[in-house]
């Protein structure tokens, strides 16, 4: 199941499959939108404009529905409470909407490929579709350069931490944070104790927790690939040991926080942050 | 703001390049499938060459408007870095891409109305060309992150610090 979805996900061919494939569409509409444009510019039957521009817009739904197949298990991989959930959500409801709106102009479209112009109906359809797909693009955008979702995700051959495991302050000095049956070996856990974020790793058998956040550009360690008791970052790959967190691979200059941990009664237990 | 911080996309909040490229990516694969489909003879519509015309013309063009964005994050890059290299590879297949893009439409506007061998291999080779240069910059954001966290880097400071991680001082 993990490794079927990693496949989807494009781990083997280190890049996420959604963003390779939106090129289509996202060339498409706008080719036909373009189209329409010179249709009223220049009418010639001999252009075939009108027609050009509606088989446009069928190649791109056809490839906006694969490239929103593929959209739908890059978002399954985006953990719960990770705040990139919302513009996802956002971006995914614009493209079913915009893909809507070019499936109503491709039917009014569809008896009327004689014409030399393209009527203003079904172009006004369409320039609301590429104004929602234009900014459902900037949010993909915002995604992947301001959020770094899927960036180095293949490095992480486990599946992500689906949620944040949120721990209040106890009074102990030690609290426990999860079963040690959910951080198999090179997994990781997202922890969240008293406001603190942590990465729990499992390396050689043992459980190291460091801060959640890079000293770089602050990507998500948790999201990290764990290999020879060290993490590296997904971004910009910074190296750090898990034991003292000490930077050994840069662009981080600056290293990690560690914070104690311990395993007893088949429960990982994490020191509780100073007030 | 520079004019390098205007063509990496500064005032976008995002890389422009990376959101120009669709438009080549798109329309010449579009093209390129028109192409062998008509060749083959399984469509012989004249709107179908239309099309493919059309588009790529729109790849020329969007490709002529990526130059030099990409030229501008590529310089951003340091010395070092393995993807500086990998921006080098990158820049050169674009080149021979956009090249055989070029001769084909040429082509194209020579002979409107088949799809001669000429068309079809400047078509494929432009294509494998595309196909190369493409994964290539994927890699480089995907594998090396270029351009990732560069505009917002003081938001991501902001959680990291109010999440208790220790962060460098601010340069």
């Amino acid at each position: 199941m993990a490794s079927a979805k990693n496949l989807l996900l494009g781990k083997p061919v280190r890049s996420p499959l959604h963003p390779a494939l939106v090129h289509l569409p996202i060339a498409l509409f706008p080719l036909s939108l373009l189209l329409d444009v010179i249709s009223w510019i220049r009418p010639d039957p001999d252009l075939h404009l009108v027609a050009a521009s509606f088989y446009c817009i069928c190649a791109g739904l056809i490839t906006g529905l694969l490239a929103g197949l593929f959209g739908f298990i890059d978002f399954s991989e985006i953990r719960r409470d990770h705040p990139a959930r919302k513009p996802a959500t956002v971006h995914m409801i614009l493209n079913l909407v915009a893909l809507g709106a070019f499936a109503l102009g491709a039917v009014l479209r569809a008896n009327r490929l004689d014409l030399e112009q393209t009527p203003i109906l079904p172009a006004l359809i369409s320039f609301i579709g590429v104004g929602l797909l234009s900014y459902s693009g900037y949010l993909g955008g915002h995604l992947v350069y301001a959020e770094g979702i899927a960036v180095g995700r293949h490095r992480h051959k486990p599946l992500f931490p689906d949620e944040t495991l949120t721990v209040a302050r106890g009074n102990a000095v030690m609290v426990p944070v999860a079963d040690s049956s959910a951080l198999p070996e090179s997994g990781t856990l997202r922890v969240k104790v008293a406001g603190t974020a942590v990465t729990l790793a499992r390396h050689g058998g043992k459980v190291y927790a460091v801060q959640e956040y890079c000293t770089h550009r602050y990507g998500p360690l948790s999201e990290g690939e764990i290999a020879d008791c060290q993490v590296t970052c997904p971004w910009h790959n910074s190296r750090f040991d898990l034991r003292t967190g000490k930077v050994t691979h840069g662009p981080a200059k600056v290293d990690l926080k560690t914070f104690r941990c311990e395993e007893h009664d088949a429960q990982i237990w994490l020191e509780s942050p100073a007030p | 703001m520079k004019l390098s911080e205007i063509l990496q996309g500064k005032w976008l909040g995002h890389p422009l390049h990376a959101a120009l490229v669709h438009v080549p990516i798109g329309a010449w694969l579009i093209a390129c499938a028109i192409d062998v489909v008509f060749f083959a003879g399984w469509i012989t519509s004249p709107i179908a060459l239309r099309l493919a015309q059309y588009a790529v013309a729109f790849g020329l063009l969007g490709a002529l408007v990526a130059i030099p964005p990409g030229l501008a994050d590529w310089m951003q890059i340091k010395p070092d870095k393995p993807a500086k290299k990998l921006g080098v590879y990158h820049m050169l297949f674009n080149a021979a891409s956009a090249a055989l893009w070029g001769v084909n439409f040429a082509l194209r506007l020579d002979r409107p109305d088949a799809i001669t061998a000429a068309i079809l291999l400047t078509s494929l080779g432009g294509t494998a060309f595309l196909f190369v240069s493409a994964y290539i910059g994927s890699l480089m954001v995907y594998d090396h992150g270029i351009g990732v966290a560069r505009f917002s880097k003081k938001e991501l400071r902001q959680r990291a610090v109010r999440a208790g991680s220790r962060v460098p001082d601010e340069s």
